[in-house]
């Protein structure tokens, strides 16, 4: 069933001028689309002003006017700790609406018609970023290992989250937000007393406002109230266009009319998906927070990793932990998770894009421009990547000092998307490995001691490459000896 | 009860992988079916209705999650308060029973007790069945949760898994309101019997008779 081409038909045959108008719009923007990619770099790019124009003023969008007068003096943080809640919302929104605009009208098509994703790499791409975003929030709170430090982390996201709903952008807004919501956070009873009342105040709105009672109720009416450019929660509105395709048939009266109220429906909320594309949101990005953010945000983890770590942080009272009623809540075995949950971009692109993000952590952290990062300064890069290794584990070669070389080969080794390629050398499962002697260790070049216990709970998760076959059960498990 | 039309409300969730057929699960049963018109401050929402079971009003609050299960954040965001969740695979799709794992372990995670049930849709060609009712039932048996398989096209046995679930969860409130009291009792006998020993015995003689 081609539901664009029987809407447009639709509309141009029976529906008011209005709407006559308005598709002709939404075939516009699907022109569009496919000069998007040179649309948009030049936008980017040359900064056109004449789109500049068009767009609503807000003051990030502003910014880009301005540009040539903000000659960069001094080198911005890209400490977590460092970086604005502003300046982190409008990179997330610079990252998500880069995504976002990508999905086209056939993409939200296919997905509708097919009730779920085939083929549909844009949209795909866009969820990953969402439940990144999600799952990076996650993370950054649970890396803190005392309350208090987890509370201030969570304090900066509900300011990052009043931002993006300030930015009007409701779909990283309901991502950093789902994140905090997320039973890993929820539950971490010995944080939440640091936060600070108004904190509290703000998380349950911000909570309230995207949560799914009455069908949304909350956000819908904040969004519908919000002019000018705005990303809406992509999830509710996919809900929305697949109750209305199971809900309404396609044909009424007999089969002989084509049932208009349902293509009306689906217009609606395809319109408003579309018309994302045509939007123009201008921020200046600092390219190197972009970068460092994409990574962060790469950084792969299953979901019952993220929830181990948050019962290793604070533990489960046992007291506090009812048994069901008729189906108890059994801890299931580790599971084998679903081919295909996460997008398994090509190599050579992850490669690239290691090499950028190495880049600018030269650029900012290499203070004395000699291709050598320090260990002090390694201080400072590992606060944004709460679980990257110990200093000694990137610097292979024991010189004291970390080459541009050695920080590539980490994060190729590192990143879990390479890792069906690299082998299991670098997985971060959070198992204990023991050893009955000292072991040597290639990716620490020596051996195996206390000084590589990392911020995890896992002994040390180097494995020797004389180690590896095929499983980790192959290794030898024995007790350490130090 | 005065002033409800029920005696008990109960929030019940769909999930389970996409296009196994939540929505059209829900559509055979929920009774607000939507001959109106769509309003896009309310969105599309099929999900309540109110059933008789042994002579008591219970009102169903169906959540459905069609078209959200790859946003792991806002699947989660689901379960809160939830009374029951109803777990849907498709026969025909061997991955999307393969996943009922992941998704009992999601539960697990993000409720504390709550009642399941594992429910295998589109079982309406016996041709194109990929998950032997057998290999369900045992893994039912082996995770504790009881297993339907219906067919939402066909209207097979789409009201009786609702049922049948709608019995269990009352008949877990209840158990689990007979545990809170007992407890209660007990917790006040003993805080009678340190405090105010004499007024408890009292009050214990007149619970006896």
């Amino acid at each position: 069933m081609k539901i664009c081409y029987l809407m447009s038909e639709n509309f141009s045959q029976l529906g008011p001028p209005e709407e006559k108008t308005e598709t002709t719009e939404t075939t516009e923007t699907m022109t569009l689309f496919k000069h998007l990619k040179t649309f948009f770099s030049v936008c980017f790019h040359v900064g056109y002003d004449y789109y500049m124009c068009c767009s609503p003023s807000y003051d990030w969008m502003r910014k880009l006017t301005q540009r040539k007068k903000q000659a960069k003096k001094g080198k911005a943080s890209l400490l977590f700790d460092h970086l604005e809640p502003m300046e982190l919302a409008e990179h997330l929104t610079f990252l998500e609406f880069k995504s976002i605009r990508r999905i086209s009208f056939t993409d939200y098509q296919s997905y509708v018609i097919h009730g779920c994703l085939v083929d549909n790499p844009t949209l795909e791409r866009s969820i990953a970023l969402f439940n990144g975003v999600s799952q990076w929030v996650q993370l950054m709170v649970l890396s803190k290992l005392t309350p208090q430090t987890r509370a201030e982390v969570i304090t900066k996201y509900i300011n990052v989250a009043q931002k993006l709903l300030q930015l009007q952008n409701f779909n990283t807004l309901m991502a950093v937000v789902g994140g905090l919501s997320h039973s890993s956070i929820s539950r971490l009873k010995e944080t939440h007393p640091y936060l600070a009342p108004e904190v509290v105040k703000i998380w349950r709105e911000m909570t309230e406002l995207v949560s799914s009672s009455n069908n949304y109720s909350c956000y819908r009416k904040a969004f519908s109230e919000c002019q000018g450019f705005k990303i809406p929660i992509l999830g509710v509105h996919l809900k929305d266009l697949i109750a209305v395709h199971v809900v309404f048939p396609d044909w009424v009266d007999g089969s002989n009319k084509v049932n208009l109220v349902k293509m009306h429906q689906l217009y609606v909320t395809f319109n408003e998906l579309v018309s994302l594309q045509s939007a123009v949101a201008h921020v200046e990005p600092n390219m190197d927070l972009i970068y460092l953010l994409t990574l962060s945000l790469d950084l792969y983890y299953t979901e019952d990793e993220i929830y181990e770590l948050s019962l290793l942080r604070e533990p489960r009272n046992p007291k506090s932990l009812p048994t069901s009623p008729t189906t108890p809540n059994k801890p299931l075995v580790p599971l084998d998770w679903a081919s295909g949950i996460t997008t398994k971009p090509d190599p050579s692109v992850v490669n690239k894009h290691i090499r950028k993000v190495v880049d600018s952590v030269f650029r900012n952290y290499d203070h004395d421009h000699d291709g050598y990062i320090s260990q002090e300064d390694f201080e400072s890069i590992a606060a944004n990547f709460p679980f990257l290794d110990s200093f000694c584990v990137l610097d292979k070669d024991q010189d004291g000092l970390i080459s541009k070389d050695e920080m590539i080969a980490y994060f190729l080794r590192a990143n879990p998307l390479l890792q069906s390629k690299m082998g299991p050398g670098f997985i971060h499962n959070f198992q204990e490995m023991t050893y009955l002697k000292p072991t040597f260790c290639e990716h620490c070049a020596g051996f195996v001691c206390i000084s590589h216990i990392l911020s995890l709970y896992h002994t040390c998760l180097c494995i020797s490459k004389g180690y590896i076959k095929n499983e980790r059960a192959d290794l030898p498990s024995a007790k350490q000896q130090h | 009860m005065a002033g409800k039309d029920y005696n008990h409300l109960f929030k019940l969730l769909i999930i389970g992988d996409s296009n196994v057929g939540k929505s059209s699960l829900l559509l055979r049963f929920a009774d607000n079916s939507f001959s109106g018109s769509y309003i896009t401050t309310i969105g599309v929402d099929f999900k309540i209705r109110t059933v008789d079971i042994d002579g008591e009003r219970v009102k169903l609050q169906i959540w459905d999650t069609a078209g959200q299960e790859r946003f792991r954040t806002i699947t989660s965001t689901y379960y809160r308060n939830t009374h029951g969740v109803i777990i849907v695979y498709d026969v025909t799709n061997p991955e999307s029973f393969v996943n009922v794992k992941r998704w009992l372990n999601e539960i697990s995670q993000n409720c504390d007790s709550v009642c399941k049930i594992l429910v295998g849709n589109k079982n309406d060609d016996p041709a194109r069945k990929q998950v032997d009712t057998q290999d369900a039932v045992r893994f039912g048996e082996s995770v504790g949760v009881r297993v339907f398989e219906t067919s939402a096209k066909e209207n097979v046995n789409v009201e009786e898994m609702f049922m049948a679930f709608t019995h269990m969860v009352l008949r877990a409130k209840k158990q689990s309101q007979n545990r809170a009291e007992r407890e209660r009792d007990r917790e006040r006998d003993t805080v009678n019997i340190n405090a105010q020993r004499d007024r408890d015995r009292r009050k214990k003689g007149k619970k006896c008779c």
